[in-house]
């Protein structure tokens, strides 16, 4: 019974491993979240704050927006170093640029329109903005990043040609590319960012 | 050997894994950075120049032909031996998977997936016997003094087991090609459509014991499968009864059909994949050899 119990163990570990294979890099994934939240840290830096005194905000508002965006600046450029590439296929395409201008809207805007009278307001933004990092990070939208948009880059959904499923439905990924268009069924290499994003190589 | 790819012009380079088995494989991608990429490219340039040395004509793989442990043979991508190991070769995206080597006991085998600049694909597959040998023992590393390394060690090989391009399949290792390929699996439900293929050009020998036998008996699927490759079509059937009464092998004939004793099958399709001969060298005794590996001479 022990062995059965052991091997029933074992398969459902390898089985939802293997179905459901985690994702690794949260830390990169986390602070290219922070990075994408790099405005809003700015332009409270730039309005100031009626609580938080300046030498205050300039410090906290700087360490959420330096580290964060050097890291990715970084990360992007060990990805070329390291030759960490990848060849993509391209199924079905999509420009998703427009994430960009709804996650200003939708979220910076509301973010930066507040400006707290008391400790327990700024605690009540700082934890709603927490979450919405969060939330970012699970889905996976460490992407949306209006820097790459600055740098003339386009966001692709792109999922994988038909019959290629590995089994999991919905196979796709975020390519960050110079192009106005991808076609279905082109390949090109790219450059991997994180698992789900890649940088295409510009010649 | 002619390999469908250019290794002066590679664009990117995969590294993974597979998971399970042979049978219902799980194949995962695992980043790997430029050191490695270039140690795989190196793999596949040895595993090359081996093939290359070994024989300039490549010759076709026979399920029941025994091989010695490195020999250059090829077979098509479109076979049916090939169908498994095709599927990973033609695999556009594969999964990433960052703690797959953290169980090296569920890993099969390794594999690197290259594309040149036009775009062409190459896989090389290895087994991964060597591969997770050090991953559990204690390694060491010298740095002004010796310490353990306190991560796991994987040791990559000199070559791969098998190549595959857009033609062909480039083996190695005979042996592995089989694991990795699932073949005995493969092999056996092969036997009754190679079944029906051997009726329609021996018509005159019965199959249905030989079939029956054959089902789950993975030599004797071998010798069906092999006996594909080679004209059997001319066969005439006293020619065959006279070598089988020589070879001592039991078959009745009855009403122009040949019938194999149900004891006599294995070696009946031995003759028939050419596998016996009797020798005649000294006529007071003749003596009858089996031939596990064989080949034909050129005429």
């Amino acid at each position: 019974m022990r062995i059965l119990e052991a091997v029933a163990e074992r398969v459902n570990k390898l089985s939802s491993r293997i179905l459901d294979p985690k994702e690794g890099l949260q830390g990169t994934r986390a602070l290219m979240v922070l990075s994408s939240l790099s405005p809003l840290f700015i332009l409270w830096t730039i309005r100031g704050s009626c609580l938080i005194p300046n030498p205050v905000l300039f410090i906290a508002c700087g360490l959420l927006v330096v580290p964060p965006t050097a890291f990715l600046l970084l990360w992007i450029r060990r990805a070329k170093n390291k030759r960490l590439k990848e060849t993509l296929f391209v199924g079905k395409t999509e420009d998703h640029t427009n994430h960009v201008l709804v996650y200003l809207f939708a979220n910076l805007f509301p973010f930066f329109q507040e400006d707290p009278k008391s400790y327990r307001e700024l605690l009540a933004i700082v934890l709603a903005l927490a979450f919405i990092a969060y939330i970012f990070y699970r889905l996976n939208l460490h992407y949306i990043n209006i820097f790459y948009a600055f740098r003339g880059y386009r966001l692709f959904t792109v999922s994988v040609p038909k019959n290629d499923s590995d089994g999991i439905e919905n196979e796709s990924f975020i390519v960050i590319s110079k192009r106005r268009f991808l076609s279905s069924g082109e390949s090109f290499p790219s450059y991997r960012l994180t698992d789900t994003v890649y940088l295409e190589i510009s010649e | 050997m002619n390999l469908d790819f250019d290794l002066g012009s590679v664009s990117t380079t995969e590294f993974g894994v597979g998971q399970g088995t042979a049978s219902n494989p799980i194949y995962r991608k695992i980043v790997a950075d430029g050191d490695v990429q270039d140690a795989l490219i190196e793999m596949v340039a040895n595993t090359c120049g081996f093939m290359q040395e070994y024989s300039v004509e490549q010759k076709g793989f026979e399920a029941s032909e025994k091989y010695g442990g490195t020999e250059y043979l090829a077979v098509s991508v479109n076979e049916e031996f090939s169908k498994k190991l095709k599927a990973l070769h033609d695999k556009k995206k594969l999964l990433n998977d960052a703690y797959a080597l953290q169980q090296p006991n569920d890993i099969y085998c390794y594999f690197a997936r290259l594309i040149d600049r036009n775009g062409r694909r190459l896989t090389g597959v290895r087994r991964a016997s060597y591969f997770k040998s050090i991953s559990n023992g204690r390694a060491i590393f010298f740095r002004d003094e010796l310490r353990f390394v306190k991560d796991p060690v994987f040791k990559l090989d000199k070559d791969f087991d098998l190549l595959i391009d857009s033609k062909l399949v480039h083996i190695w290792r005979p042996n592995a090609f089989v694991i990795l390929g699932d073949l005995k699996k493969e092999i056996l439900k092969a036997v009754p459509k190679n079944i029906l293929l051997l009726q329609e050009n021996i018509p005159f020998v019965d199959f249905e014991n030989i079939h029956e036998y054959a089902t789950d008996r993975i030599r004797a699927a071998n010798y069906l499968a092999s006996m594909q490759s080679q004209n059997m079509s001319g066969i005439e059937i006293n020619a065959l009864m006279a070598l089988c009464r020589k070879s001592e092998i039991k078959v009745t004939e009855f009403d122009g059909v040949l019938f194999v004793d149900d004891q006599h099958i294995m070696p009946f399709l031995q003759v028939l994949d050419r596998r016996i001969f009797v020798d005649e060298l000294d006529p007071s005794k003749l003596e009858r050899y089996v031939a596990f590996s064989r080949s034909k001479m050129i005429d």
